[in-house]
């Protein structure tokens, strides 16, 4: 352990844990949001809004709606809230 | 015990290497774990999803991935997952 | 919780799964690592029209080293006791050169002699119910009047410490 203060220079502040990371680096990019329900949502990831570092909410553009891989509908825009969101994925390279 | 280990560290320990993810559901996901945050919120990078059904197991493949910590209920350091065991 | 680390514990977690493993570690969020782990489920098959009720299935797989978390678990009891492979271990050491005596300051150097607590005079006599070697059975370089050998380790009386006779 090395409690020795360091130089001022060195006080960057420490990088965002990996989901922060996560959301900052998917925003444009094509997305599938799946919520707990199993229902799916593919789209570009418009804004993320990250709050203490919870995933609260997202807006999406030109969003489509899957059932059990079944297209039921199509959205413009859709915010979806994060408590509801089991995971997002990436569907293109990030 | 003073070599007593945290859930958390040991967690930590295996960004880099293979994690299988158990839900609270009847659903589980494998791959190689990029990080977590205090919630454990985790990323995954070479996903496999594996979903339960009536059917028998849905696997679906996944590049990086951010799961809801919230829906976590087991991390198995090391594991191929299922399939594996 | 600290005194149940190392048990093997039975922990029933809230989608009705029960995990059976040594707790290794655990923190204040209650998330447990559990070793050797094993998973039990309640299968329930769907219900055939004929059927009264399904039987149910118990599902059983082996995880290993699992990390649970804490906001799952709903209750938590002992299966078993830790396992005594560290015991054993202690146990399998082999005896060393070394020997040990009391030191310390003042204590200059004692010739060595068992700790304070063991020191008493020689038994004058055997212990009720031994007679003592027979005479012709006495140990070599033990002078007649000392019932037994010391212990191994033990030197004997000090110089000049006549046993009663």
């Amino acid at each position: 352990m090395d409690d020795s203060p360091r130089p001022p220079s060195d006080q960057s502040p420490p990088p965002p844990p990996p989901p922060a990371q996560f959301l900052k680096g998917i925003v444009g990019k094509r997305v599938i949001v799946r919520l707990t329900s199993g229902v799916d949502y593919r789209g570009s990831a418009c804004v993320l809004g990250v709050f203490w570092m919870m995933l609260i909410d997202a807006w999406y553009r030109s969003t489509i709606e899957h059932v059990n891989g079944i297209v039921t509908n199509r959205y413009g825009d859709a915010f979806i809230r994060g408590n509801n969101v089991l995971y997002i994925s990436a569907a293109e390279p990030m | 015990m003073a070599s007593q280990i945290l859930p958390l560290e040991l967690i930590d320990r295996c960004i880099g290497s293979k994690i299988w993810v158990i839900m609270k559901s009847e659903r589980e996901f494998t791959g190689t774990l990029l990080g977590f945050d205090d919630y454990v919120n985790i990323v995954l990078e070479d996903v496999i999803e594996y979903e339960a059904t009536a059917q028998g197991v849905k696997k679906t493949k996944l590049a990086q991935t951010l799961l809801n910590g919230s829906n976590i209920a087991m991390l198995i350091p090391g594991s191929e997952g299922p399939d594996a065991s | 919780m600290l005194s149940l680390i190392n048990w093997r514990l039975k922990v029933t977690i809230n989608d009705g799964r029960a995990m059976i493993g040594q707790m290794l570690a655990f923190d204040r969020h209650m998330n447990l690592v559990l070793a050797d782990c094993e998973e039990f489920r309640r299968i329930r098959p769907k219900k055939k029209p004929g059927e009264e009720t399904a039987p149910e299935q118990e599902m059983k797989r082996t995880l290993g080293l699992v990390i649970l978390r804490g906001e799952t678990v709903v209750s938590i009891s002992v299966e078993g006791p830790p396992p005594v492979v560290d015991e054993d271990k202690k146990n399998a050491l082999p005896v060393g050169p070394g020997r040990g005596m009391p030191a310390g300051r003042g204590m200059g150097m004692m010739p060595p002699m068992g700790p304070p607590s063991l020191q008493r005079p020689p038994m004058p006599f055997a212990p009720p119910g031994m007679a003592g070697p027979p005479p012709g059975f006495r140990p070599p370089g033990f002078p007649p009047g000392m019932p037994f050998p010391p212990p191994p380790g033990f030197a004997g009386p000090p110089p000049g410490f006549q046993p009663p006779q």
